[in-house]
């Protein structure tokens, strides 16, 4: 059972080598040309957002087809991998009042919920406030508090609300990056580097990561008919998906 | 959890709680199990939804759960009480007697509250100096205040009603318990010096929000099931791009949890029925 524990740990661990062993591969077939470490690592941080950004996108066109019941429920939900694969970067936190607003996390990618004293608390759009707060059976109270979001703060209503809010948000992801060492002038990679970091997604965004990566680098290198082969392996991916 | 019987009687504040559910907890409930990607309301702000459903419990108590309050107040001297805080409308004025019974007082067609402006000698308006009119207290507020108080337990002033001659009773005025008039704007009841010093209810209907906290809000468990449709056909009926045939469906849902409501909040009993029925067999003489 070890064994078979530590393969599948190392796997996880080595997503990003496997990722560039792959670009790589796919660049130097003919001779294209190559990436520098620097290049890499910028693409793969882009490749990693662009994905992760599409997962929000992805998520209400599922629930759409499951809404239309064009989406299996009994074997492999995709909807309920893709909550699954979200809510492994939810996060939460306490945050305390500062002056008169409160300061967001800084790795905050998107809100879920704001909780103050076990009540949660209702964003506000601003073009509403005035309208909500005069409001004589609606407007925000401590019962059913709101915020408002201004200069990247949080404004409770109504502003004599003065406790911490528990907080849970989506996180931002960490930049990923190949570390390496260098051995007869080759960068050997290392993971054990104290920068390093793999991707965050799954095994089952690498093959998305590869594509996304392959794009930027036929750009790089020149070479239209990487860039060309790249998208076209995504349109029949996304094609598949929406028959 | 629920109470104990000895932490339910021993707390006055839990008495009759089962017959309620609180409105915030519909507001949740609502929140949680009608609005989500998979239902038919999707999207919606919480604000909404407590604006619908504080709307709903207005409605509510206008039209199907009659929740009728009394209070009672000693009438001073100068015939004029303040509305209730809580006060939509009248339901009905009395006096109390001696033996705590109630007489039903009625509007006063033949007098009414007016403004009086103050005059000089020639008749014209006194202006202050911002330029309004200048008020006083008027001649009809001035006879009444000064009419003596009667004794309604032995007397009764029906002589005053037959006043009208040959022909008998001015029915539409025929009353010995006295008269009011309601100030809507100004917010006070004046009353007929008929009940002078003495305690008088008012009986009206309230539109349930103003009495309670917001937290304490509560509506009857037999209107929950209403409060639920009502608040989804409002939202969806003003929603872009809802499909009318939902829309029309929601309505139908919405009309009749109203009807099951009102059939079921109508305190009608057999044994009232029965009660009523002992008469058939009076001779009417």
């Amino acid at each position: 059972m070890a064994p078979l524990f530590f393969v599948f740990l190392w796997k996880d661990l080595v997503m990003i080598d496997n990722v560039r062993s792959t670009v790589l591969s796919v660049l130097n077939k003919e001779n294209r040309g190559t990436l520098t470490v620097s290049q890499f690592n910028a693409y793969a941080k882009y490749a990693q957002q662009s994905l992760f950004d599409q997962y929000f996108s992805e998520y209400s066109r599922l629930s759409t087809l499951k809404n239309a019941r064009r989406l299996s429920r009994d074997q492999g939900d995709k909807l309920t991998i893709l909550r699954s694969n979200i809510d492994k970067f939810m996060k939460s936190a306490t945050v305390s009042k500062t002056s008169t607003y409160y300061i967001k996390p800084s790795d905050l990618y998107a809100p879920i919920s704001l909780v103050y004293g076990g009540k949660m608390v209702e964003y506000i759009p601003k073009h509403k406030q005035t309208f909500l707060e005069s409001s004589n059976i609606s407007g925000p109270s401590t019962l059913y508090p709101g915020y408002c979001d201004e200069n990247d703060y949080w404004y409770l209503k109504p502003a004599s609300l003065a406790d911490d809010l528990s907080l849970s948000y989506i996180r931002t992801l960490a930049d990923p990056k190949w570390t390496y060492t260098v051995v007869a002038e080759n960068p050997i990679f290392n993971p054990s580097a104290g920068d390093y970091q793999d991707f965050e997604l799954g095994p089952d965004d690498e093959t998305g990561l590869i594509i996304e990566i392959l794009k930027l680098s036929g750009v790089t290198i020149r070479e239209a008919e990487v860039t060309q082969a790249a998208a076209q392996i995504d349109a029949i991916d996304a094609q598949k998906e929406n028959v | 959890m629920a109470l104990t019987d000895q932490q339910y009687y021993n707390d006055s504040a839990n008495w009759g709680e089962s017959q309620f559910v609180l409105l915030k907890d519909i507001i949740n409930n609502f929140m949680a199990f009608y609005v989500g990607d998979d239902k038919l309301i999707n999207d919606v702000q919480r604000y909404d939804v407590v604006f619908h459903a504080k709307r709903g419990l207005q409605e509510l108590h206008y039209d199907a759960l009659k929740d009728v309050r009394a209070l009672e107040l000693e009438l001073p001297d100068d015939l004029r009480l303040e509305l209730p805080k809580d006060f939509v409308k009248l339901i009905r004025l009395s006096w109390v007697d001696d033996l705590g019974r109630l007489h039903q007082m009625m509007s006063d067609n033949q007098t009414t509250i007016a403004k009086a402006y103050l005059q000089d000698n020639d008749y014209n308006i006194i202006f202050d100096s911002q330029g309004a009119a200048t008020e006083g207290t008027s001649v009809i507020d001035t006879k009444l205040a000064l009419a003596q108080s009667v004794d309604n337990d032995t007397f009764t002033n029906l002589d005053y009603e037959f006043f009208g001659g040959r022909f008998g009773q001015d029915t539409k005025s025929a009353n010995v318990n006295g008269k009011y008039n309601i100030d809507k704007n100004l917010g006070y009841i004046r009353f007929s010096s008929d009940v002078k010093g003495k305690a008088v209810v008012i009986e009206y209907l309230t539109d349930g929000l103003e009495y309670m906290n917001e937290d304490e809000l509560k509506i009857n468990k037999l209107a929950e099931d209403f409060l639920y449709k009502y608040i989804a056909y409002q939202i969806i009926q003003y929603k872009f791009g809802v499909q009318e045939y939902i829309v029309r469906r929601v309505k139908g849902e919405h009309f009749a949890a109203l009807k099951n409501m009102k059939i079921r909040m109508m305190d009608i009993h057999p044994f009232d029925l029965v009660q009523a029925l002992k008469g058939r067999n009076k001779w009417i003489k």
